[in-house]
């Protein structure tokens, strides 16, 4: 059970990762991992059924967690 | 922009209004508790950012929380995979629907031709009655100037006899192989309704004919080997009662002969006149008959032979009319496809647009090459080909849709391909950049997207391309930043 705060120190520490998240900021936490945000670029891919589809790009949140 | 752990403490201290060092404190205890979650439960979800996951290697993964995920990929939220071929099990229902819209597409086409052939028929018709009055008129004109009056034959009959003598000279088989299709004809004129106008064709003809023959044969001399006059009047005897036996229609001419004779008889005063009167009245009675199959089957074959032409040139004039109807409604049909698509407000499947794309922009290949522009000489050879053997109205189709990278944007073409380069969320920067990008003589569109979030995006396109291979070759033509920070989606 987390007192107020940790929750407190939780909602800070979420609203500083999201918001550098949204423009797409890198962000290193020791003792846990980067956080960034990575570009996949759009590409055909051929599904199972053979179709040809092409995937739309997107910007995806990536963690590599610490080794 | 890269944060490091101090200075994203720092950032913590400044949220918490508390010192560095009580935040870093607050942010180690934080990671410990989700490592130690993580470790223990095999996951640890952190609310408005995502679940923790322990790894199959033992390193912790992250699914970021939708809501975030959409936040950071708002650029291009709201896009979905676009079909670029369809599958290949689904083919032959694809084709089959293909081939039903083909057929909903020809049937469409069928009742258009219904109706272009309707309004031919009716053009017909009108011609046919036109033709009627023309032969009415014929007919009334010819009834003014006596063509059809039967006092024109006998008019001619009024010239020498020569005319009478030349069939007695002809053997009897030929008449009588001529008769059984005499004897129908004029039957089947007076009693039947003569769809080709072969009756007053006859009417028109036979005077003429009659009248050539009139000038061109010689006049009567006795001829010294025929038969005596007494054998002629057995066989003429003979011949009017089988002629009126087969012919019981025709009686009636002999009276109008007799008239005539007597007419003629009254006005000569002659009697020697009336001395040959019975033999006159027959050999015109065969002059009328014998001629006259003559004449008529004669007129038959010219007939015949006019409208073998005739009827082959209406034919050519049909098939050319709907040839060149054809071609125009198949290229009208290009640009009406292109207009309901745009007219479409409901948004299309994936597969059954680009189908529809497709279909649109692949064509029958129309040999017909006098349409197609002549080859630029500045252009390399490979396009030149690709020109050549490009259908004629895939080439009319592009010349008719503003497709491109550059130029000006004249028309936003529903269901056609651009690279976006800019999505953002101000307008007025949005509409800055799609002004520079004019400027710099691309083809650009500015439109808005709403995300499921609420937030409305706005996007600049530049160029609009037919297929997505146009798209991303013209991608590559495209200068940084936008060559490596762009996507490619289809206009709706």
């Amino acid at each position: 059970m987390k007192n107020m705060t940790e929750k407190k120190i939780e909602k800070e520490i979420v609203t500083i990762l999201a918001a550098h998240l949204k423009k797409h900021d890198q962000l290193q936490i020791n003792g846990l991992g980067t956080f960034s945000v990575s570009h996949q670029k759009q590409a055909q891919q051929q599904e199972k059924d053979g179709r040809i589809v092409m995937n739309p790009p997107a910007d995806i949140i990536t963690f590599t967690p610490e080794k | 922009m890269k944060l490091n752990h101090d200075e994203f403490v720092a950032l913590l201290a400044k949220a918490l209004d508390s010192d560095e060092a009580e935040a870093s404190r607050g942010l180690e205890a934080w990671v410990d508790a989700v490592v130690r979650e993580t470790e223990e439960n095999g996951s640890c979800t952190v609310t408005g950012l995502g679940t923790f996951r322990k790894g199959d290697d033992g390193s912790m993964t992250l699914d970021p929380e939708k809501a975030l995920s959409m936040e950071v990929n708002y650029k291009y939220a709201g896009l979905s995979p676009i079909e670029v071929s369809p599958p290949k099990s689904v083919q032959p229902d694809a084709d089959k629907d293909a081939a039903s819209e083909t057929e909903a597409e020809e049937e469409s086409e069928a009742e258009a031709d219904t109706e272009t052939e309707a309004d031919t028929d009716t053009e017909t018709d009108t011609e046919t009655e036109t033709d009627t009055e023309t032969e009415a008129d014929t007919e009334a004109a010819d009834a003014a100037f006596g063509i059809s009056d039967p006092e024109k034959p006998v008019q001619e009959d009024d010239e020498p006899s020569d005319e009478e003598e030349i069939p007695e000279k002809k053997p009897p088989v030929e008449d009588t192989e001529l008769d059984p299709s005499e004897s129908d004809t004029p039957e089947e004129s007076h009693s039947e309704p003569d769809p080709f106008g072969i009756k007053e064709y006859e009417e028109e003809r036979f005077p003429d004919e009659l009248d050539e023959e009139k000038d061109t044969e010689k006049p009567f001399e006795p001829d010294p080997e025929s038969p005596p006059e007494e054998d002629r009047e057995e066989a003429d005897a003979e011949y009017e009662s089988g002629w009126k036996k087969e012919y019981p229609e025709h009686e009636s001419e002999p009276d109008d002969a007799d008239e005539l004779e007597a007419a003629e008889r009254d006005d000569a005063g002659d009697s020697s006149s009336s001395f040959s009167l019975p033999k006159l009245s027959l050999s015109r009675q065969e002059k009328t008959s014998k001629g006259a199959s003559k004449n008529r089957s004669r007129d038959k074959s010219e007939k015949i032979m006019w409208l073998i032409p005739i009827a082959a040139l209406l034919i050519v004039a049909v098939l050319l009319y709907f040839h060149f109807d054809g071609q125009r409604l198949s290229r009208t049909h290009i640009g009406d496809q292109a207009v309901v698509q745009d007219e479409i407000p409901v948004p299309i499947p994936e597969e059954e647009e680009e189908d529809q794309v497709i279909q649109e922009f692949v064509p029958s290949p129309d040999p017909v090459d006098e349409v197609a522009p002549p080859p630029e000489p500045d252009v390399t050879p490979e396009p030149v080909e690709d020109a050549a053997t490009e259908p004629l109205d895939d080439r009319i189709g592009d010349l008719a849709l503003p497709y491109g990278l550059m130029g000006p944007e004249d028309e936003v073409l529903i269901g056609a391909y651009t690279i976006v380069v800019h999505s953002l969320r101000n307008e007025r920067k949005s509409e800055i950049e799609k002004q520079r990008l004019e400027n710099q003589g691309y083809k650009a569109t500015r439109w808005s997207a709403e995300l499921p979030s609420g937030i409305t995006t706005y996007r600049v396109g530049i160029g609009q391309f037919k297929t997505v291979s146009d798209a991303e070759r013209a991608i590559e033509e495209l200068p940084e930043p936008f060559r490596s920070n762009n996507f490619i989606i289809r206009i709706r």
